[in-house]
């Protein structure tokens, strides 16, 4: 077989060529660390790996977006939570101002905290965040949210805010809430138990409301009890005078202390509410009990200043005013305070749940890292061990070639 | 005596032949394209004497050159066929390695672009997070209009190369149609093979072969005749055609080849003609590979911006404008893009433009995506008739099995599925465009030049607050509220209105609000001072839903009947036909419909809608127990009959219930999901124990400045998907696309390395049978010298015979 000798000399070269080639690969791979040079060495993988970084990197947005609803709803938590304990300690005073044995300027001193006590809730309301926005505006964000007017005692609130909420993506379906309005914090708050609560007078009596409570379903009725004398009562339900057959009103018996079953309209023989009296009513005085209306928790530690500086100078009359005063600012605090608490615990569900997310965001994280570490990353082991069985080929191919070139038969002429 | 001396003679004149022809062996051996002569050699003619045949010495005959016509022409083939995929390779992974690398690849930009959104969602008011959103986006824009650079550069290149090619190619036909004129000349005087000039053209057609592949075929007189393609002649003879390198006729950017015939005339040479060698590289590197990446990068560019505008109109920005303000100053998109590029094929045509399609959205998740595809097309006209056809695929719009398009919109009603319509009317708005010119080529590029003209709003650039962060609606809840109604924040799809709202301030409720009624367990809802109608929705959890039109300034009534309608049999009937199941297909307008039977199996149905109109059609099919649909689409119910109905039966139905006011609302019913109520586009859906009198309402987003929630859906669009149909991820179709070229570069990696292999076995067969081995040649060296020496060894016996003569 005749091989032309430039074709044997171009063979060997481009032999040699190729291996030389293919070493240069090797090192490109080996000094990058990276299998994958360029999408053509692996397509697939070249694609998935874009993929799955994309994926990384929208997974560490949302563990960003994570940390700043965290750090977010922790700010909130802690003003919330400042609420719930000046709450707290209202209620506390409200209960002390209960005490008999108070004096007048007793209540003034307790009146004075309740004042100050006003400003610093106020002022809370009105906090702003570390980038200036208001917290509890919703999403007017630089609309101051609440505004007083009035003198002390007969304070008016007006929300300036809106009912949003503010909000941030923190996983791929879940979109979380992370500020509370003021709206939802601190003026929708029911009256009395949350149903229904009592009102008394203008009463020259001194009856008091010892309680009241719910004894079957509250179909949102107005009961009304007006005494005729300091021992019996006529009752209105919803405006209407209760009949016997002959239409004359009914005179109910009132017993200090006992519970008064007040029926429902439909079916007259059950009770829905229960209430319970003390001490002697005038005639002509009235004790209302009506559904819950809202109130905003700033009027209620105003109308609590309202009722502590009212001297009581020793009257019963103006005793028992007070008593019924601070009975419903007592109920209208527990009020308050259960629905601060119930947003406090809203949002210490979120921060578990945040939590939660973190953590499965940081395994993802890993995983993803991994995912892109097999699609990408060399073999080292691999690659040093065919870089030296190449190496050794090459060195073998131009040991040979160089002898075998050296053999011609011109040589020997 | 005189015999041993001529023998001898031509002996030595053998002998000095082929000395001469093995140095002319040993010179060219690492000449291309040589092939080994040698000599063709035979004994010289006997004379016949008494005692037998008396040889005659030897004789030269021709000196002939090793050759294998079919070697030669594989290796032809194999040269062609490396250059393809050398040029395809190294324009290959110029691509390759920019969409695969991290620092010019589209991935990182995109990436970083959407982190700029969401910083925005997260901080809506932050100037700097705004600025930091602008900064991604002009890098992500750079990015874009960098990469077509890059790949407007290869467009260019392969433009200029093609001329180089065409240039090249046209000096070898030249060349070539001179040397079949030498040989042809050579051989007939001496009637010998011109061995070395036959060596020079079999090189030029190698050489040939390398910038495009042809085909010879040798004539009668010996001349080569050369044809690229499907037989178009290079060379005839003597003559060379020339290749002209011109201007598409169908896009002005790209350079074609065309072939000049005898008469002068030009005519363009189809891509799929051009194949082989480095023209053929080039050609389908921009057919297949080019086009597809630029169109991709398009596709993706704009259905980017389609979509991200589309939700950025939806939103409201730091200053509080939306679409429906009526100041000026709000910027519904957030990119500018350029439209599709139409491209005539006759300067003299009429004009025709074509838009985008705005993005489709998806009726469940309210996402946006497109419908564009990366492929070019082109509008045709052939009597008035219009047909568009997809490049990628050959698909017909509209296909044959339709009624042919012959107006605007009945072909952009055909194309609507690709992403694209055609302009029915000049800017104006008023005036009817002309319709294409018949028999013209238009090709429609919608994506090529999107890539390169995606560039950010110059008024947001310059003004972050312009950025639609906030949702221009919100819901709020009465103060006096006391259940547990809960309403969504609210949301608005395109073409919302807030033409009825009234600004929302503190204390005043927003309008329309809704107001709950616990005995009728009803949302009522009044609309205020209003100048035009509202339309409000009911839409439930169990599919069924009611659309009410409230004048301007009124009280709505919308009742939620479910089953929203009942189908009874007429009391006269005297059939057996009774009424099987019923449902509602896609809606109910309220419409009544009447089945009269006019026969066993047919029977008239009279329809009357909400508004009173009637309409009868008679002749319907009736089989028993099969599903009759009613209504239109959007508004269909399904009812079944069974039995046999007699001639004259009437069968009705009719919506159920009565109306009552307001938006039915039972938690305890609804508890698969809460309905939602959409009021002039804006959507809230009511969950919760409503006490009766609470009240929600829909109002403006006044100084919402905190409010982040279309920059949340903004940052969204990263992970839906919003390209292909609603198929892929802006990030998966780039990934995709990577991996196509990725793919494409491996191939004719690999179709390189195989080829290379082809040629080099090629080469090889070919020295086997024409090489030059040294050895061989150092051989036949001693060969002749040998004969040579006993030739004139023969000579002098044949002298010293002579002298003993003489000397006798």
């Amino acid at each position: 077989m005749r091989i032309g000798t430039s074709v044997m000399f171009q063979t060997g070269t481009n032999n040699m060529l190729d291996l030389q080639s293919s070493l240069f690969r090797l090192q490109n791979q080996l000094s990058t660390g990276r299998k994958v040079l360029t999408p053509a060495d692996d397509p697939l993988a070249a694609a998935q790996a874009l993929v799955v970084s994309q994926q990384k990197s929208v997974n560490s947005q949302f563990i960003d977006n994570q940390g700043n609803a965290g750090s977010q709803l922790a700010d909130l938590e802690s003003r919330v939570d400042g609420v719930a304990q000046l709450l707290q300690a209202v209620k506390t005073r409200a209960v002390e101002a209960g005490n008999g044995a108070y004096s007048d300027s007793d209540r003034r001193i307790i009146a004075a905290e309740i004042r100050e006590r006003y400003d610093e809730l106020l002022g809370l309301a009105n906090s702003a965040d570390a980038m200036g926005n208001y917290v509890f505006s919703g999403f007017r964000g630089s609309t101051q949210p609440f505004s007083v007017s009035g003198s002390p005692g007969a304070r008016s609130l007006t929300y300036n805010g809106d009912d949003g909420r503010r909000q941030l993506q923190v996983g791929a379906d879940r979109v979380m809430d992370v500020s509370e309005s003021g709206s939802d914090l601190f003026v929708r708050i029911p009256q009395g138990n949350g149903q229904f609560f009592v009102t008394t007078g203008p009463n020259t009596g001194s009856g008091v409301v010892a309680s009241s409570s719910l004894a079957g379903n509250y179909g949102g009725s107005t009961y009304e009890m007006i005494f005729t004398t300091g021992n019996s009562f006529q009752l209105q339900i919803d405006g209407v005078l209760q009949l016997d057959a002959l239409s004359a009103p009914i005179d109910y018996m009132y017993v200090t202390g006992a519970d008064i079953s007040l029926p429902d309209p439909d079916t007259p023989s059950t009770a829905e509410v229960k209430i319970a009296l003390t001490g002697t009513p005038a005639a002509g005085d009235s004790f209302r009990l009506q559904p819950s209306t809202n109130q905003d928790v700033l009027t209620t530690l105003d109308k609590m200043i309202s009722a502590l500086e009212n001297p009581v100078a020793g009257s019963a009359t103006t005793q028992a005013d007070f008593l019924n005063k601070m009975m419903l600012v007592g109920q209208n605090l527990d009020q308050a305070l259960n629905h601060v608490l119930a947003r406090q615990t809203s949002i210490g569900a979120r921060q578990i749940e945040l939590e939660a997310l973190t953590s499965v965001a940081s395994d993802l994280d890993l995983q993803y890292q991994t995912d892109l570490s097999k699609l990408q990353d060399l073999d080292y082991t691999e690659a040093i061990s065919s870089m030296a069985n190449q190496k050794m080929v090459l060195e073998a191919a131009q040991a040979t070639f160089s002898k075998v070139s050296q053999l011609s038969l011109f040589s020997y002429l | 005596m005189a015999g041993i001396l001529s023998s001898g003679v031509t002996g030595i004149q053998a002998a000095q032949l082929g000395l001469q022809v093995t140095q002319h062996n040993i010179a060219n051996v690492n000449t291309p394209g040589y092939n080994r002569q040698f000599l063709l050699q035979s004994s010289g003619v006997a004379q016949a004497s008494g005692s037998g045949f008396m040889g005659g010495g030897t004789s030269v005959d021709s000196i002939q050159r090793a050759y294998d016509k079919y070697i030669t022409q594989q290796t032809y083939t194999a040269k062609s066929r490396v250059a393809e995929s050398e040029t395809m390779l190294s324009k290959l992974s110029q691509i390759d390695n920019m969409f695969g690398d991290a620092s010019s690849g589209l991935a990182t930009s995109l990436e970083s672009f959407f982190q700029g959104v969401q910083q925005v969602a997260a901080n809506p008011s932050l100037v700097s997070a705004r600025q930091s959103m602008i900064s991604t986006s002009e890098n992500l824009v750079s990015r874009f209009t960098s990469m077509s650079d890059r790949l407007g550069e290869l467009y260019d290149g392969v433009n200029s190369e093609i001329v180089g090619e065409v240039e090249l190619i046209n000096s070898y036909a030249t060349q070539l149609a001179e040397v079949n004129g030498v040989i042809m000349r050579a051989e007939a005087a001496s009637q010998q093979p011109a061995n070395d000039l036959l060596d020079t053209r079999d090189q030029l057609i190698a050489d040939l072969n390398k910038h495009i592949r042809v085909t010879t075929v040798e004539d009668s007189t010996g001349a080569f005749n050369v044809f690229v393609g499907s037989g178009q002649q290079l060379v005839v003879g003597t003559v060379a055609n020339q290749m002209v390198a011109m201007t598409s006729s169908n896009d002005p950017e790209e350079i074609v080849v065309g072939l000049k015939g005898p008469s002068g005339v030009v005519q363009e040479l189809p891509e799929h003609l051009i194949q082989g060698g480095s023209l053929g590289g080039l050609v389908a590197f921009r057919s297949e590979t080019l086009d597809t990446a630029t169109n991709s990068l398009g596709a993706i560019a704009a259905s980017l911006a389609l979509t991200f505008n589309a939700q950025h109109a939806l939103g409201q920005d730091l200053e509080g404008l939306n679409a429906n303000s009526a100041a000026p100053g709000f910027e519904a998109d957030y990119f500018k893009l350029p439209e599709p590029r139409v491209l005539p094929s006759s300067s003299t045509a009429a004009a025709v433009t074509a838009s985008f399609l705005p993005p489709s959205v998806n009726a469940a998740t309210g996402a946006f995506y497109t419908k564009l595809t990366a492929s070019d097309y082109v509008l045709r006209s052939e009597a008035g008739e219009l047909t568009v056809t997809r490049l990628s695929d050959g698909k017909v719009f509209p296909p044959s099995t339709q009624p042919p398009a012959t107006t605007w919109d009945e072909i952009n009603q055909s194309i609507a599925s690709e992403g694209i319509a055609f302009d029915a009317f000049l800017s104006d708005g008023i005036t009817p465009a002309p319709l294409p010119t018949d028999r013209v080529d238009y090709l429609i590029e919608p994506t090529r030049q999107a890539a390169l003209g995606i560039s950010l709003n110059p008024a947001i650039a310059v003004d972050t607050s312009r950025i639609a962060a906030a949702a221009p609606v919100t819901s709020s809840l009465g103060a006096g509220n006391t259940g547990s109604l809960s309403v969504t924040q609210g949301t608005v799809s395109p073409g919302y209105s807030l033409a009825n709202l009234s600004p929302a301030s503190g204390a005043t409720p927003a309008i329309p609000s809704f107001t709950y009624n616990a005995a009728t367990q009803q949302f009522s809802f009044t609309v205020g001072s209003a100048t035009d109608p509202v339309w409000v929705e009911a839409k439930y959890a169990d599919g069924s839903s009611q659309l009410l039109q409230v004048p301007a300034a009124g009280t709505g009534t919308i009742e939620r009947m479910n089953p929203p309608f009942a189908v009874s049999a007429a009391a006269a009937n005297t059939g057996t036909g009774t009424v099987d199941a019923s449902s509602v297909v896609s809606g109910f307008d309220g419409s009544s419909y009447q089945l009269t039977f006019t026969a066993a199996n047919t029977f008239d149905l009279t329809t009357t809608d909400a508004s009173g109109n009637v309409t009868t059609t008679t002749g319907n099919a009736y089989l028993s127990g099969n599903p009759i649909l009613l209504g239109q689409p959007g508004a269909e119910i399904s009812i079944a009959i069974s039995g046999a109905p007699a001639i004259g039966d009437v069968f009705d139905v009719n919506a159920s219930g009565s109306p009552l006011v307001g938006i039915n609302y039972d938690a305890t019913v609804d508890t698969s999901g809460p309905p939602v109520v959409t009021a002039n586009g804006i959507s809230v859906s009511i969950s919760g124990q409503p006490a009766n009198g609470d009240t929600f309402s829909i109002g403006v987003n006044a100084n919402g400045v905190a409010d982040g929630r279309n920059a949340v859906k903004l940052g969204a669009l990263q992970v839906q998907n919003a390209l292909k149909d609603g198929k892929s991820t802006f990030q998966g179709y780039y990934a995709s696309m990577v991996s196509l070229v990725g793919n494409e570069t491996r191939q004719v990696k690999v179709e390189f390395e195989a080829r290379s292999t082809l040629l080099e076995q090629s080469e090889l067969a070919r020295s086997m049978a024409s090489g030059v081995n040294l050895d061989e040649e150092a051989a036949n060296l001693i060969k002749y010298q040998q004969a040579y020496q006993a030739a004139a060894k023969s000579l002098e016996i044949a002298s010293k015979l002579f002298d003993t003569l003489l000397s006798i």
